[in-house]
């Protein structure tokens, strides 16, 4: 992961070179590595300044809105369950999910929502049949508990007949902590 | 995946597809939707026997 830093007098800015290690710049920065936040500095006792991550690769900032592929071009053959593990853990709360379904069946897409270690089996809401040949939107307002925070969430995707042909995807939208 | 994989991928790249919103798009290697779709294609003009496969499953082949 690689951070960049914006601040009025560049002076102040600093990274550290890993995740433990507090960088401190000539004025005083103290940024750690994985700091995404904006941060207010301090100099000789007097708050002088703020940093602010402006940019990142292998990662999204805080408060922009993330997009996580849940499954992309999946050509579904059978009657199967697929299921499919999503790392929300930084995802604040509410999130959505699109699905795009271009199989020629209809597919049903049940969620749930858990911890990083496990997935309990009560789904979040009822599941949502797409219809072959569209793409309908998942949130909160489909299901209340889309608004909490998970560290992880399942998407489970069935046919009840085999598709002979298209594919589905879904992602998944929700703004980053 | 079938080993006649990689021939449907390229063969999926000189190809179009129409989008959910009815619009033709050519085909590339970082469109998961246009690719898996025309390889599907291919497998079954071609009467090649595949499981469910996704995107990710094409990735090695790119």
């Amino acid at each position: 992961m690689a951070i960049s830093y914006w601040s009025t007098k560049a002076d102040y800015i600093g990274l550290s070179t890993d995740d433990k290690t507090p960088y401190n710049s000539q004025e005083g920065a103290i940024i750690y590595y994985t700091d995404l936040k904006k941060k207010q500095i301090n100099h000789g006792g007097v708050w002088v300044d703020y940093v602010e991550a402006t940019s990142i690769t292998n990662g999204s900032l805080p408060n922009q809105v993330q997009e996580i592929t849940v499954v992309a071009g999946l050509a579904i053959t059978d009657t199967s369950s697929h299921s499919y593990v999503i790392n929300t853990s930084t995802i604040g709360g509410r999130k959505s999910f699109i699905i795009v379904n271009t199989l020629n069946q209809t597919a049903s897409v049940t969620f749930y929502g858990g911890t990083a270690t496990s997935l309990p089996s009560s789904p979040l809401g009822s599941a949502t049949n797409v219809l072959s040949g569209a793409a309908v939107v998942v949130g909160s307002n489909n299901a209340v508990s889309f608004g909490d925070p998970y560290s992880q969430m399942r998407a489970v995707i069935t046919c009840s007949t085999a598709p002979t042909s298209g594919v589905i995807s879904i992602t998944c939208e929700g703004v980053s902590i | 995946m079938p080993r006649e994989t990689s021939q449907a991928i390229e063969w999926a790249l000189q190809q179009q597809y129409k989008d959910i919103l009815g619009d033709m798009l050519p085909v590339t290697k970082t469109d998961p939707m246009g690719l898996s779709t025309k390889v599907r294609e291919y497998f079954n003009s071609n009467n090649i026997t595949y499981a469910t496969f996704s995107y990710e499953d094409l990735k090695p082949y790119l």
